[in-house]
């Protein structure tokens, strides 16, 4: 099975560098998922932290492009990552977890009186479901199958058809997440596995410090969501926190690697390693144990 | 099937101190591999944390192809040689997992160019194959079965040749990794596990700090070797970190832990603990129930 993570970067050049932290974080931590950016943004240091670049005209609704992986690359399974997102563990558990499914997220169940783009009871009353599932719509995965194509054919009806739906636009635009939502209780298709799983999280209802540093691969605080938790996700979706200096702080370390990478050979010992080597050699060999 | 971890101490006493380091580390986080030890140092308390001690009597020259007779030298069905000078932060069933029905294997890359034991594309040219199997020695896999004995007999056969192969170290010893290495690029026999699948890391590259503590399991670390990465090994192996206090350190640390619990029964509380919790209780008695 051929498994592609893939994210879009579309407009402004920060969304390019959003993405590239992406990609740069998933090849630091050794994640050997074929790594795919879909852009309109010309730029000639997208390798190596991706290992395809797919270039397409901005989407006229940039948010269901998501949706649309198999018309920019082949592949069996895809999973979608937004861009303003770093990788902290590798993706084996949700490629594990989510293969055969046609569609797959991550969220809870919402019902008659929750909010989620507007009134949940509003929209159950109008489509006439008795539950929908409320996920971020920053990883989504789905294959290339039948099933997935009716789901997503539904998306798509639901986004053409959205004001009937009850729920509301998002800055103007019509969300992803609640048109896939839709579908996937119109479809009875494919599923929204426990927020519990942390295979994402934005960090929405920190509580105290928000730990992370890509340089020791570590992600973790205390959040209250659905409920309050210490969680370790694998993918950080900085989503509030692109405006955070810690995120950039982030984006320019692992830039700075890259940035070794290219400058040192393999194996490089620095002098100063080299010197402390030297001395502790000197110590344990005057203490009789080397 | 019975599986066993296999290690060499021959030769000066500091290897036991690794060794027993190596026993030690599996001990303390509880991975119940029976392990065996083939040594020609017999005042050391190795069963301390060896199930099995195998006295060596064999040619020193060799002493690196000794590595691969533990299917003579024990009844095992499947066996994973270890460094001696290596510490165990995770338990190794992921390892033999992987390598079940491969026949055997190490953790590397194919290379076909640079220096490794010689001009690696001169080699390949003079021996007709397209790469050689560049890995590091410090961790082997392999199987009780016909292809295997006929792998390693060509392993062993190579190594007759080593030197007019031209695959030759330092001292006397005849190196194993080029005959293994070449002996998969030959036969295409067993299996290359990618680097990144970080079941074994030398730290070799390293970035910055040595994050190694065998009281908090934690082994983690930046290194550019293929690439820069961070990297969570199952197995770090000291090599070039013997000559480093911080190993010695964890050394020390193991045979301290290996102490106390010869001097402290099950449940031991310290005084210091029983006082501190006497102060708590206390504490909790005037200001949380008063």
């Amino acid at each position: 099975m051929k498994r592609v993570v893939f994210t879009l970067a579309f407009g402004a050049p920060k969304y390019a560098k959003f993405a590239l932290g992406l990609g740069r974080s998933l090849r630091l931590i050794g994640d050997s998922s074929h790594r795919v950016v879909v852009t309109d943004i010309k730029r000639d240091d997208w390798e190596p932290a991706f290992d395809e670049v797919v270039y397409v005209p901005r989407p006229e609704n940039p948010y269901h492009a998501k949706f649309r992986a198999f018309d920019f690359f082949d592949a069996d399974a895809a999973l979608f990552i937004d861009a303003d997102s770093l990788v902290f563990r590798r993706l084996d558990p949700i490629w594990s977890e989510f293969e055969g499914q046609p569609i797959a997220v991550q969220g809870w169940p919402i019902s008659h009186g929750d909010e989620w783009h507007g009134d949940t009871t509003k929209v159950l009353n109008q489509t006439g479901f008795s539950e929908l599932n409320q996920f971020n719509g920053g990883l989504v995965y789905y294959e290339s199958s039948a099933a997935s194509k009716k789901v997503l054919e539904q998306v798509e009806h639901y986004r053409q058809n959205y004001a009937e739906t009850g729920f509301n636009a998002f800055r103007g635009h019509v969300p992803d997440e609640t048109c896939l939502s839709l579908a996937m209780a119109k479809t009875g298709l494919g599923i929204c596995v426990p927020d519990r799983r942390d295979y994402m999280n934005t960090g929405v209802g920190l509580i105290g410090d928000l730990r992370m540093d890509i340089r020791r691969a570590e992600c973790s605080f205390v959040c209250r969501r659905r409920e309050l938790r210490t969680v370790h996700p694998h993918v950080f979706h900085a989503h509030l926190y692109s405006q955070f200096l810690v995120y950039w702080k982030q984006l320019r370390a692992l830039e700075q690697l890259e940035e070794y990478e290219r400058t040192h050979p393999f194996g490089w010992m620095s002098p100063g390693h080299k010197l402390r080597r030297s001395i502790e050699r000197r110590i344990l060999k005057a203490q009789g144990r080397i | 099937m019975k599986r066993i971890v296999f290690t060499i101490a021959v030769g000066k006493r500091k290897f036991a101190e690794c060794a027993l380091g190596l026993g030690r580390s599996l001990k303390l986080i509880g991975d119940t591999t029976h392990r065996v030890v083939l040594t020609d140092l017999t005042d050391i308390e190795w069963a301390d944390c060896f199930d099995q001690v195998i006295p060596y009597t064999g040619d020193i020259s060799w002493i690196f192809f000794e590595k691969l007779t533990a299917l003579d030298l024990t009844d095992a069905d499947q066996v994973l040689f270890i460094d001696s000078d290596s510490l165990v932060f995770k338990r190794l069933d992921p390892i033999f997992e992987a390598g079940t029905g491969k026949g055997f294997c190490v953790q590397g890359e194919w290379i076909s160019t640079g220096d490794w034991y010689g001009d690696v594309a001169e080699t390949c040219r003079a021996q007709g194959v397209e790469a050689l199997a560049q890995f590091n020695g410090g961790m082997i896999f392999y199987e009780r079965t016909d292809d295997v004995r006929a792998f390693i007999e060509k392993v062993n056969e190579l190594g007759r040749q080593a030197k007019a192969l031209g695959f030759q170290r330092d001292d006397p010893l005849v190196p194993d990794e080029p005959c293994i290495g070449l002996a998969l690029a030959q036969t295409r026999f067993g299996s290359l596990w990618p680097d990144n699948i970080d079941f074994q890391n030398s730290a070799t590259g390293l970035m910055g700090k040595l994050q190694l503590d065998v009281m908090k399991n934690r082994c983690g670390f930046l290194c550019r070797r293929y690439g820069v990465r961070y990297v969570e090994p199952i197995i770090f192996h000291a090599s070039r970190y013997i000559n480093f206090l911080i190993y010695w350190k964890q050394l020390d640390r193991l045979e301290w832990l290996s102490e106390y619990e010869k001097k402290h029964g099950f449940g031991y509380m310290s005084p210091g603990h029983k006082f501190k919790r006497s102060i708590h209780k206390r504490l909790i008695k005037w200001l949380i129930r008063p």
